[in-house]
């Protein structure tokens, strides 16, 4: 008697409904034991109120070949009491978030990228749904995947670059952002020397620009007046770092339309997790 | 939560308004070199007057968590109307309206970040250079940088408020006109020949001529073609939505 061939198994998959963000249900814990090893080799400890949730993308959980996509990736995620400011995806190592405010309103969850990442066999999902009550709300998958893909791509920015903008001046320039929106706003910057780690009595020389959606740019004069003042107070509180010397000729608030590849190109996207030295 | 009534004694004993009233909207002592003057109003309405010289009293309106999107007055020369909500605590600390040293050591950066607020605002209602804000303020282009950091107390001169005040009572007028930015009509010629930015950078700004201006160029900016990204977007190709700025959305 021969079992399902690996066409069945994949749409078998599909058709339970894994996919990214799914959490493993507690009764799959033991046909995926052996898979989860520490460096050590001892399993890890995985209680019953951990989330193992599956972060590989959606359309390869389902590939329609097994032998493309042997593994699916899993995240180990632990719950605890609060949320720890500093690891809200400022981190690029751990990290803190609420798996699904809609339905686990009071649950918070942490993870190392690394050490609590495995990869089982895919087939393994083809015996199992995923966990019915448990899950995560789509766009802490997206926010996950994002992180993921951060740790990877993010411009490394010197450390005695990221040295020079204490806690408190990165509160600032949190505050500063305000409840600007991503969507219509993203700010870049030019570091001079970014592959440098200066010496106390160089500077960093940068320049700050806000680019703003062309259609937000011409229509809506109240993002623009927002972004104009989030601009003006995000450089004050880069002036006020020690070591750092913003170009104030060169910074910009400007309309995406008129913000060039070549600009592009010399700046980076701002983005507070790439601040983490530790 | 104090009382209105507490809350400028306190403010009158700290010093930092010199003069508290408590009146039926009666005129105040105008003539003292530095007043400030909380009044209510018999409908219960509150105001700070003030004249400019009275910075303190720019460092208590902050103090009165008056929030900021409601700072659409002119604090240097006109009253301003708190009603009794913008007293409220934003945070649910007890102690959010005590007076303390440090309270009013750390209030003239909140009167430096409301003098950059109002300045970024109607640069971003405009959408110009800082090279063309500054021209339109008659100050130049680093005078202007310094205006515009809040870790810097400045007490603007009388002809730099009366140009500030009359650049932004006419971007309310362009704003009543368009909601686009000006910049892309700035050095358009108009129909007297002269263009928006000279009648903006005259000495003496002519506020029928710029009116009439707006309209024209209101009327022009209608006309213009549409632009790339309203074209891609009526054509269906839109962005992908992206994540907010701020790290913490929990």
């Amino acid at each position: 008697m021969t079992g399902p061939s690996t066409d069945q198994i994949c749409a078998q998959i599909d058709s339970l409904g894994w996919k990214a963000g799914s959490v493993l249900p507690q009764n799959m814990l033991s046909s995926i034991q052996s898979f989860l090893r520490n460096p050590d080799n001892t399993s890890p400890q995985i209680d019953s109120n951990d989330w193992l949730i599956i972060i590989s993308q959606t359309c390869d959980v389902v590939q329609r070949k097994l032998d493309r996509e042997p593994f699916v990736e899993i995240l180990h995620c632990q719950p605890q009491k609060q949320l720890r400011p500093d690891f809200q995806w400022r981190s690029t190592r751990e990290v803190d978030f609420m798996p699904n405010q809609e339905t686990h309103e009071e649950v918070y969850l942490t993870a190392h990228a690394i050490k609590n990442r495995y990869s089982i066999p895919r087939e393994l999902l083809a015996s199992h749904s995923p966990d019915p009550i448990r899950t995560l709300e789509g766009r802490k998958v997206i926010r996950l995947q994002k992180w993921y893909a951060l740790r990877y791509t993010r411009p490394a920015w010197p450390d005695a670059f990221n040295n020079r903008i204490s806690n408190n001046s990165k509160k600032k320039l949190e505050v500063a952002l305000g409840d600007l929106s991503g969507n219509d706003v993203e700010v870049r910057i030019a570091i001079a020397n970014k592959d440098r780690e200066l010496g106390d009595a160089e500077n960093y020389s940068i320049a700050i620009f806000f680019v703003v959606d062309q259609l937000a740019w011409e229509k809506r004069p109240d993002i623009r007046e927002k972004a104009s003042i989030a601009f003006n107070t995000f450089k004050t509180v880069l002036k006020d770092c020690n070591g750092i010397l913003l170009n104030e000729e060169l910074s910009e608030l400007i309309n995406g339309e008129n913000f060039t590849w070549q600009q592009t190109k010399t700046t980076d996207e701002w983005n507070f997790a790439n601040l983490s030295v530790d | 939560m104090k009382s209105f009534t507490e809350i400028g004694n306190e403010l009158a004993r700290q010093s930092i308004l010199p003069k508290i009233c408590s009146c039926q909207h009666n005129p105040i002592e105008r003539d003292s070199p530095h007043w400030g003057a909380i009044v209510v109003n018999d409908q219960g309405e509150f105001f700070i007057y003030t004249n400019f010289t009275a910075t303190k009293t720019k460092t208590a309106i902050p103090y009165l968590e008056i929030p900021k999107s409601t700072l659409t007055y002119d604090f240097f020369e006109r009253p301003f109307v708190a009603t009794e909500h913008h007293l409220s605590p934003r945070s649910s600390s007890p102690s959010s309206h005590e007076v303390t040293a440090s309270d009013v050591r750390s209030t003239p950066s909140a009167a430096s970040q409301l003098r950059v607020d109002r300045l970024a605002r109607i640069q971003g209602t405009l959408g110009v250079s800082t090279h063309d804000f500054a021209a339109f303020l008659y100050t130049s282009r680093a005078g202007l940088y310094k205006w515009l950091d809040a870790s810097k107390n400045i007490d603007l001169q009388e002809t730099k408020r009366s140009r500030l005040n009359k650049i932004e009572s006419l971007v309310k007028a362009w704003k009543e006109c368009s909601n686009a930015p000006l910049k892309p009509v700035l050095r358009e010629p108009l129909a007297t020949g002269k263009t928006i930015y000279e009648l903006l950078t005259a000495q003496n700004i002519d506020d029928d001529a710029v009116i009439n201006a707006f309209k024209e160029l209101a009327e022009k900016l209608q006309a213009k073609p549409k632009s790339w990204a309203q074209r891609m977007a009526e054509a269906g190709f839109t962005r992908r939505p992206v994540e907010r700025l701020m790290p913490d959305e929990e």
